[in-house]
């Protein structure tokens, strides 16, 4: 892999063991992180960071250090609120959301989070019922409205969905993790 | 200042004609009086709104979670941006996950990568990928035919006093798809002033307003404490109402009041509309019997009753 390690000031410069990082930037769609100059931009404006443990430059230098384990386990990853204060303010536009993604989608990848994810549940299982998220409506005010009284995809929507989310393995996928979240 | 990608996307927005409206479900179930006032004000604009019952749910909050992939997201998208295709390439959302999966989509469709892999997908259903779209957010739409409004408004904002929310995907996302500049939106602002109202400004303006897409299901206690923090600030600046682009934030925000009350004893009633609530107002809908605003959780209705007509206004001022 060519990565240009030399980009970044850090202390651990001389000892890098960048396996974790390697890792995560041949499997996933993410620009190199590795430019983060430890500013704390990121951190200065960021919600989560001023009322939790959550440091998303600390979570970039345990990555560098190889610290997998540690990360995966860790609660902090599940604070980011996914609000993208970080990435504008940050000199290297840094896609830190997308971090933050990548490490909870391998901490569900090892069996952790589910005890956090089961109070979402209710979102992929009426996506796969009802191909909507929100699919509950309230009739007799949308008919006060002069709106439609229901919204309900056509069964040949309903069909086709069905066979794109069966061969994108998104459905599997989805029933999996509701298994996983029942558990 | 608009950058020159901004201002190709402001050009690009159309000022009458037909549009389809992608059908947030978030708005279809929490927030119905948004749907009918988008409806009703786009009448009135002069657009014509298309939309079908073969449009499937963005799947933001599956993004977000994990439980859809790029692949994944892409694919349903691709569905629904080639069935849209065929009606017209200006897609308006009222919706702030809408926005921007359809944004992220479309990005996506661009990557060699991925695109190799759906197209063969889709063409099994008989659809042809496309994509060359304008993804348009409401409030880039009003502000668009903003002398519109200003020439057919009936009601004046009476120098209300408004706080906004734009809300994190609308901003940040994709800031370079958007017509404000997102560190220091002023759009929203521009509609309010120069229909008659005063928008204030609070510290946490760019703070998400605490649902971080699933913070409130998964940290309820964190998401109340920023959420609280947010309205903290708000309030200080002592607006009458909140004017939010996103059924999710605006949900947040409603709810929210209910419980700092009762976790952090302070006490808050700011009514929230939509973008295309107030907009629909002030083309002379009546809130109550024509826009049903009493549904939301927190009745706008008192505050709304010391907006006069645009008349009146004017001849009150040279009096």
């Amino acid at each position: 892999m060519s990565l240009n390690k030399n980009s970044g000031v850090r202390s651990n410069f001389n000892r890098p063991n960048w396996k974790f990082y390697n890792d995560i930037l041949e499997k996933e769609d993410i620009r190199p992180f590795i430019d983060c100059m430890t500013c704390g931009k990121c951190v200065g404006d960021c919600i989560a960071a001023r009322n939790s443990e959550f440091n998303s430059r600390k979570i970039i230098q345990k990555i560098l250090d190889n610290n997998r384990e540690d990360l995966i386990n860790s609660e902090e990853i599940w604070r980011c609120f996914l609000c993208d204060l970080c990435t504008i303010k940050c000199p290297k536009k840094i896609e830190i959301k997308k971090l933050m993604l990548i490490l909870r989608k391998l901490a569900m990848q090892s069996g952790k989070g589910f005890n956090l994810l089961k109070y979402i549940s209710d979102f992929p299982k009426s996506f796969l019922e009802n191909g909507l998220i929100l699919g509950r409506v309230d009739k007799s005010l949308r008919e006060k409205l002069g709106l439609t009284k229901e919204i309900n995809l056509s069964e040949k929507t309903k069909e086709e969905l069905n066979f794109l989310l069966e061969k994108t393995g998104q459905k599997k996928a989805i029933e999996t993790f509701l298994e996983q979240c029942s558990d | 200042m608009l950058i020159p990608n901004q201002m190709k996307k402001l050009d690009n927005i159309p000022e009458s004609g037909e549009i389809f409206l992608f059908r947030s479900c978030t708005i279809n179930s929490l927030y119905p009086s948004v749907e009918a006032s988008t409806r009703k004000s786009l009448e009135v604009l002069n657009f014509q709104t298309l939309e079908s019952n073969d449009q499937t749910c963005c799947t933001d909050p599956l993004y977000y979670s994990n439980l859809a992939n790029d692949i994944q997201m892409t694919t349903v998208m691709a569905r629904n941006l080639s069935i849209i295709g065929t009606y017209t390439k200006n897609i308006v959302t009222e919706c702030n996950g809408c926005f921007s999966t359809l944004l992220t989509a479309l990005e996506n469709l661009r990557k060699p990568k991925i695109r190799e892999e759906i197209e063969p997908i889709l063409s099994e259903l008989g659809y042809q990928l496309a994509n060359d779209f304008n993804i348009i957010h409401i409030a880039e739409l009003y502000y668009k035919v903003l002398p519109k409004i200003l020439n057919l408004r009936k009601i004046d904002l009476s120098g209300m006093k408004i706080a906004t929310h734009y809300g994190c995907n609308f901003l940040r996302a994709h800031p370079e798809n958007i017509i404000t500049d997102a560190q220091m939106p002023t759009l929203l602002e521009t509609i309010i002033q120069k229909c008659g109202g005063k928008p204030v400004s609070y510290t946490e303006q760019d703070c998400c307003c605490g649902a971080g897409i699933i913070q409130r299901n998964i940290n309820p206690d964190l998401s109340l404490e920023i959420s609280y923090q947010k309205m903290k600030s708000l309030s200080r600046a002592s607006p009458e109402m909140i004017i939010a682009i996103c059924p999710f934030c605006m949900s947040t925000l409603e709810n929210c009041q209910y419980n700092i009350a009762i976790e952090k004893n302070l006490e808050l009633s700011i009514p929230v509309l939509h973008i295309s609530e107030l907009i629909a107002i002030i083309l002379g809908f009546d809130p109550q019997s024509e826009l049903i605003l009493d549904s939301h959780e927190i009745n706008p209705l008192p505050i709304l009753e010391k907006l006069r007509p645009v008349g009146d206004v004017k001849s009150s001022k040279k009096g």
